[in-house]
């Protein structure tokens, strides 16, 4: 069990690249899922979204960097994008690849002028990931 | 609602607000909405996420006000 959300403004190639390192572009798997079916979104979206992002993931799997996760703030999805990424947590190693600002070292925003639209962790939870140049 | 009305509508991350106070006016449903959305997170990286969406959004409204 992992209480443990790291992310990363740098795209990681060498460690997307890894066996068992399974990248998950977000916003393509839902809208892959449900673009032509979005209603199936209204019911229980976190339920929904969940679902469709696991069953991407190859059994075995350790580690998921997820790219393009803004979908998870969309305000009509009614999410809980935290709890979300802290449940995907408990079974894998999460990174994020997220190239917006990042508010005290725990809020991920799309700009500081709407910080009501992101992503809240506790401090203690997100982490930066330090990459060698 | 004015062609030009609708140009000079701000989208951004709070669509959904604008689509609650101008639903009727638009002509937008939540489905619509969501499935715009969904079809502009697809295509695009993140970083330009924003300006797909706002994109495809801008041109929903003006067809259905052409």
């Amino acid at each position: 069990m992992r209480n443990r959300i790291e992310y990363t403004d740098r795209y990681p190639e060498e460690l997307a690249a890894r066996p068992g390192f399974v990248v998950l572009d977000v916003g393509s798997i839902l809208s892959a899922t449900y673009s032509e079916s979005p209603s199936d979104l209204s019911a229980d979206s976190y339920t929904a979204v969940s679902a469709a992002l696991r069953h991407q993931i190859p059994e075995g799997s350790k580690h998921l960097l997820l790219t393009n996760v803004g979908i998870l703030c969309e305000p009509e999805l009614h999410l809980n994008p935290s709890k979300l990424l802290l449940d995907l947590a408990l079974d894998f190693e999460v990174l994020l690849y997220w190239t917006f600002p990042v508010i005290n070292a725990k809020r991920l925003v799309w700009d500081t002028a709407a910080p009501q639209y992101g992503i809240e962790f506790e401090p203690t939870i997100l982490q930066r990931m330090e990459q060698q140049n | 609602m004015t062609k030009n009305e609708v140009l000079t509508l701000r989208v951004e991350r709070s669509l959904g607000d604008l689509l609650s106070e101008n639903a009727d006016l638009i002509g937008l449903t939540r489905a619509d909405y969501l499935r715009l959305v969904l079809r502009a997170a697809s295509k695009i990286d993140p970083k330009l996420l924003l300006t797909s969406w706002e994109t495809e959004v801008q041109s929903q409204l003006l067809r259905k006000h052409q």
